[in-house]
């Protein structure tokens, strides 16, 4: 471009430009003036870019220290993770949120299970302080969320410490370690702890309970800070014995609940329900019939449901990785087989985004 | 309606909107309001009036409406280079400055609006993307179609008519073509260096040598 705008934008211009920028770029054009360095740090700025951000599948690669970027569409790249020290990383206490990404890991130094909050992007992390004693964090996950009544970052920790109930720990990012608050709750039920999703201030998990045998939906609401329980839709509740084939998404705002079934005519048929709220009845909003070579990958059910930019991504493990890329809008879906090799175990994969959101300032541990 | 003379520098096929300034525009008959119609903002009865908020009001319900009488309400802008655009009243009310002027009927005694930021170019332009925009193919695949590929020819404009379309959008709050302006824009400077964005909007580096320094080495990360 040779020529260049005659006027000055104004700042407000100025910003909506920024907020359309990728992460990347905006961290560097932080120099251009300090009017666009104040615009571009203001952590409501930070904030409106992140939730703008276009989101993809982030996959911890198993025999190497990287994290693969699997966008909708186009070619996976990878991301070098900062260890600082760490051995090793816990593919299962792995949560994003925001840019921010949260494991688990052990350090050298400590042999501790310590828990790291970092953005891939700038490599700033953070260590978190342990929540209690060491069974807690040996059979647990963490979620990270935006907490929006106190308008912090939380990391939670969900664990059968004191059978048979479960514990829900959480703490703000960043604060002292004895800041971990303990919710206990109220239902004894067997929770399937990588089903969390938050929606709407709330946090859902899929559970079984023995008396009386059934699977229903365990509801923490951030906001009131209260346990509930809900019920799933009442013609989705037929499941294999199988605990991988149904799940919990977020889908634009709503609350998705995704079977997938084995039919009679050697098919698979997935189906998804979406609820606004918990007020609302389940709606039967998308069906898909898998038929042919699709369906021998769903044989081994390992897979996870994301849904992003305006379709459905589910990732999952035959003798390589694939992804089904279905559109929700045209129902049309086609399968893309991945080409990586490096995967030996299926991590859990977590959706993600580019963002300028940095870890907090760790205050004392 | 008449080609307009008086904007040389806009091409024909943008003027398709206004009409020669001197052209009374009549209305023949009071506007009906029609009570079958499903308009919304018809649920209670409007008064039909002589004022211009009232005879545009009136003009906009009865066009959603099915009445054979709708009359299709002119208005009459005064841009900032003191050039006059006709426009159809549903298609500037795509603006919501021009809407709420409107409402509020603050065009006063005159029936000119003034709009003293925009020049008749850039007035046209962006009431030729509200035309196009007036229909909302919500969910209609081959209309979504055709309004992302007007779009995107729409917006591939030299820099001095992307920034007319900028501010002139910005200031008559038209939300689509301001999206579509700001993703144009960013999608130029993506890849630039601070160098070149200094160059381009103008901007003189007013940092200390080590504020300079420090947000450098906050900032390192982005550089690689």
């Amino acid at each position: 471009m040779d020529s260049s705008f005659d006027l000055h934008l104004p700042e407000d211009l100025t910003r909506e430009i920024l907020l359309r920028l990728p992460a990347k770029s905006v961290a560097m054009f932080r120099c251009v003036s300090t009017v666009w360095l104040s615009i571009s740090t203001d952590p409501s700025f930070i904030l409106s870019h992140a939730r703008r951000a276009p989101k993809f599948l982030l996959v911890r690669s198993a025999c190497a220290d990287k994290y693969i970027k699997l966008p909708a569409s186009g070619l996976s790249t990878t991301v070098g993770i900062n260890k600082r020290g760490v051995v090793r990383i816990s593919d299962e206490a792995m949560s994003s949120c925001d840019g921010l990404v949260c494991f688990r890991g052990i350090t050298e130094r400590f042999a501790l299970k310590t828990y790291y909050a970092h953005n891939p992007l700038s490599n700033l992390q953070i260590r978190m302080p342990t929540p209690g004693s060491m069974y807690t964090l040996k059979n647990s996950v963490c979620e990270l969320y935006w907490n929006r009544r106190r308008g912090e970052y939380q990391l939670l920790n969900i664990s059968q410490h004191c059978r048979p109930n479960y514990h829900l720990r959480a703490v703000v990012l960043g604060s002292h370690y004895s800041s971990w608050e303990i919710y206990r709750v109220p239902f004894v039920t067997d929770l399937k702890k990588q089903s969390c999703v938050l929606v709407n201030d709330c946090l859902y998990w899929t559970c079984r309970r023995s008396y009386p045998k059934s699977i229903g939906i365990l509801v923490f609401d951030t906001l009131k800070e209260s346990f509930s329980l809900m019920q799933l839709p009442s013609n989705g509740r037929k499941v294999s014995a199988s605990f991988e084939n149904y799940g919990l998404v977020e889908m634009e705002g709503e609350l998705g609940y995704w079977t997938a079934e084995l039919c009679k005519s050697r098919s698979v048929r997935v189906e998804i329900w979406t609820q606004m709220s918990s007020d609302e009845k389940w709606r039967n909003t998308h069906s898909l019939c898998l038929a042919g070579d699709a369906m021998s990958l769903f044989c081994f059910p390992k897979f996870l449901f994301a849904c992003f930019e305006g379709g459905f991504v589910c990732l999952f493990k035959d003798e390589g990785l694939y992804l089904l890329h279905w559109d929700l809008k045209s129902g049309k879906y086609y399968i893309e087989k991945l080409p990586m090799t490096d995967i030996a175990v299926l991590p859990p994969a977590r959706i993600h985004r580019e963002t300028l959101v940095n870890p907090p300032s760790y205050l004392s541990y | 309606m008449a080609a307009v003379t008086e904007t040389e520098s806009v091409e024909k096929k943008k003027n398709r909107l206004m009409n020669s300034s001197e052209e009374e525009v009549a209305v023949e008959k009071p506007p009906v309001i029609n009570p079958m119609s499903e308009d919304d903002s018809a649920g209670a009865a409007i008064p039909v009036g002589n004022s211009l908020s009232d005879q545009v009001m009136a003009a906009a319900i009865s066009e959603t409406g099915e009445t054979e009488e709708s009359e299709k309400k002119n208005l009459r802008l005064m841009s900032s280079d003191g050039k006059e655009v006709v426009v159809e009243a549903a298609v500037a009310m795509k603006s919501q400055l021009i809407r709420q002027m409107i409402e509020a009927d603050c065009a006063g005694g005159s029936d000119v609006i003034n709009i003293p930021n925009v020049t008749a170019a850039a007035l046209s332009l962006i009431f030729r993307y509200c035309e196009k925009h007036l229909v909302d193919g919500d969910g209609d695949k081959a209309i979504t179609d055709d309004l992302k590929s007007f779009d995107e020819d729409f917006i591939s404009v030299d820099l001095d008519t992307l920034y007319d379309l900028l501010m002139g959008s910005n200031y008559l709050d038209v939300k689509g073509l301001l999206d579509l302006a700001c993703q144009k824009v960013a999608d130029l400077i993506k890849g630039k260096s601070p160098d070149e964005i200094r160059r381009i909007f103008n901007i003189e580096k007013d940092f200390s040598p080590e504020e300079e320094e420090e947000v450098n080495k906050e900032n390192k990360w982005a550089f690689e």
